[in-house]
């Protein structure tokens, strides 16, 4: 497992890029821990690979992506906050369709849900994938750092608890690799409303962690943020607080969630 | 690898792959074990299954059976467009998705496309590759077609990226020997077997190779085939050229059915 002591030995200046890949949580319309990160590492080439609703399947893709195009090295942090498992991620002409939670998107029908999509499934899939990808992750000689969102223990569904319990068991390597997640150790496991702001006339919740939520967690996790971190997160926290409206948020952050990785050449 | 390889130091034997290694009747896989008497043999392949799915049982046999340097790991990649869903208890897996009929015509026309599914599945070989290249069993990368083998007039779209794709993994595909389709069988499908069934009308040609191509193939990988495969591979081709239809199979092959693998999902 890599434990506080090792998060906490980081040396980010030793770093030429910064490479951070996940969901929302890590992309999106207002600063993330990637951002935050990012402030924390001034020397640093930013690359945020991120893209808002996406699941593991589009992680791990990203990632070999990723180091086939920019060949990890020495001099590179990776960092990826793997999403939850209930997704269903495709590369279709025009990019990625990620639409989030399977049992609460618009892509895929009713009867495919119904029929092909399991939570017990998927997380067979993922924790394979999150496996596999920590362990190519090993084998470069990039520094990496693995995070998760939610816990996988979180994410279990009350009439599939033993089978995913068996489940869990067999992959508690790839269980105990990580950190507690963001919603267990900053948001003590609830999905509270942070911010609510109007898009097309309606005021919308969002359960998104604020950017001091996210400096909190990587403090908390032993990453050695400095002062322009904390005061990044703190001013954008302030700003994004007094925010009324969706316009409001655009013109702050412009293009803050557009994913990078498609205007850099990815696929 | 394949030319220092002695098959008698191992003492178990893992194949995975999709039905050119877990067929109804015996594929390379079964005719390997017969050169390996003294290893337990244990097919993990599952027919129409996926590369995604073929990686995600490489990490549960590691997990559940601990494969050590004792063991031999031989993983024969499928070909890329197909999908598999795990869901109450079974697995969906119908193979080529341009030409089946489990998954929609609606969400193969929304979501299936070739360039899609091959980078979904060279990111997914190169990690699986990887990961079994750390482990301490040994392991062989097999390929049953080219990665950019596409089956014609199964009314797939065209691949506009697959050059592309295929060039940022080149280094990937440069480790494996040459494919099942194109050093056996000379890039042409030819019936291996046919047979009349319940399921359809008429007699179908069934496209997978028969024993002695499995068997040549291997032999021409350089892998050391003793007697006792060319033999069990010669026999079984000719049982199932007496083969008139699907419901024999099992009986003339019945190592072939029900090898559930207890354990595994």
């Amino acid at each position: 497992m890599k434990d506080m002591e090792y998060f906490s030995s980081l040396d980010l200046s030793k770093f030429n890029r910064l490479f951070t890949i996940g969901c929302s949580f890590t992309s999106y319309r207002y600063p993330t821990w990637a951002n935050v990160m990012h402030h924390a590492m001034p020397q640093a080439e930013f690359y945020n690979l991120g893209q808002g609703s996406a699941g593991n399947q589009f992680i791990s893709n990203r990632l070999t992506e990723a180091h086939r195009k920019f060949n990890f090295c020495e001099t590179d942090l990776v960092m990826v906050m793997w999403s939850t498992h209930c997704r269903e991620d495709r590369w279709i002409p025009g990019g990625w369709i990620t639409p989030g939670n399977i049992y609460s998107q618009g892509e895929y029908d009713e009867k495919f849900v119904s029929k092909y999509c399991h939570p017990l499934g998927y997380l067979i899939r993922d924790l394979a994938l999150i496996d596999l990808s920590n362990a190519y992750l090993s084998t470069l000689s990039c520094t990496h750092v693995s995070m998760l969102s939610v816990a996988f223990e979180f994410q279990q569904v009350a009439n599939d608890y033993f089978a995913s319990k068996k489940v869990l068991e067999t992959y508690k390597n790839v269980v105990d690799y990580f950190p507690p997640s963001m919603l267990e150790l900053e948001m003590n496991g609830r999905w509270t409303t942070n911010v609510v702001y109007e898009i097309k006339g309606e005021k919308m919740p969002d359960y998104h962690p604020t950017p001091l939520n996210y400096y909190n967690y990587l403090k908390k996790i032993g990453i050695p943020l400095n002062g322009d971190a904390l005061q990044f997160a703190t001013q954008a926290d302030a700003t994004l607080k007094s925010i009324t409206s969706m316009d409001e948020i655009r013109s702050e952050w412009p293009n803050l969630d557009k994913p990078l990785g498609q205007q850099e050449g990815f696929w | 690898m394949i030319n220092n390889i002695e098959l008698s130091k191992y003492k178990r034997l893992f194949t995975i792959g999709c039905s050119f290694t877990e067929y109804f009747y015996p594929t390379w896989a079964n005719i390997l074990s017969k050169s390996m008497p003294d290893a337990t043999f244990y097919n993990l392949g599952l027919s129409g299954t996926s590369n995604p799915f073929i990686a995600n049982r490489l990490v549960e046999a590691n997990l559940k059976f601990k494969l050590c340097e004792t063991d031999l790991v031989i993983i024969m990649w499928t070909t890329v467009c197909r999908e598999t869903h795990y869901a109450r208890g079974r697995w969906f897996k119908p193979g080529n998705i341009f030409s089946q009929d489990v998954y929609s015509k609606e969400f193969v026309d929304k979501f299936a496309d070739p360039d899609g599914y091959l980078m979904r599945d060279l990111a997914t070989i190169e990690m699986a590759t990887s990961y079994v290249n750390n482990l301490s069993c040994d392991y062989l990368g097999l390929l049953s077609t080219p990665m950019d083998f596409k089956y014609t007039h199964d009314g797939s779209p065209s691949c506009d990226l697959a050059n592309e794709i295929l060039d940022t993994y080149k280094d990937l595909l440069s480790t494996f020997p040459k494919s099942m389709l194109e050093l056996e069988m000379n890039n042409h499908w030819e019936p291996g077997s046919t047979y009349r069934s319940d399921m359809f009308s008429g007699v179908r040609e069934d496209y997978h190779p028969n024993p002695i191509r499995y068997c040549d193939y291997l032999i021409k990988l350089g892998l050391p085939m003793t007697q006792a495969s060319v033999d069990y591979a010669e026999e079984s081709t000719q049982t199932l050229a007496t083969i008139t239809h699907r419901n024999e199979f099992p009986i003339a092959f019945p190592h072939c059915h029900n090898i559930k693998v207890d354990g595994l999902w």
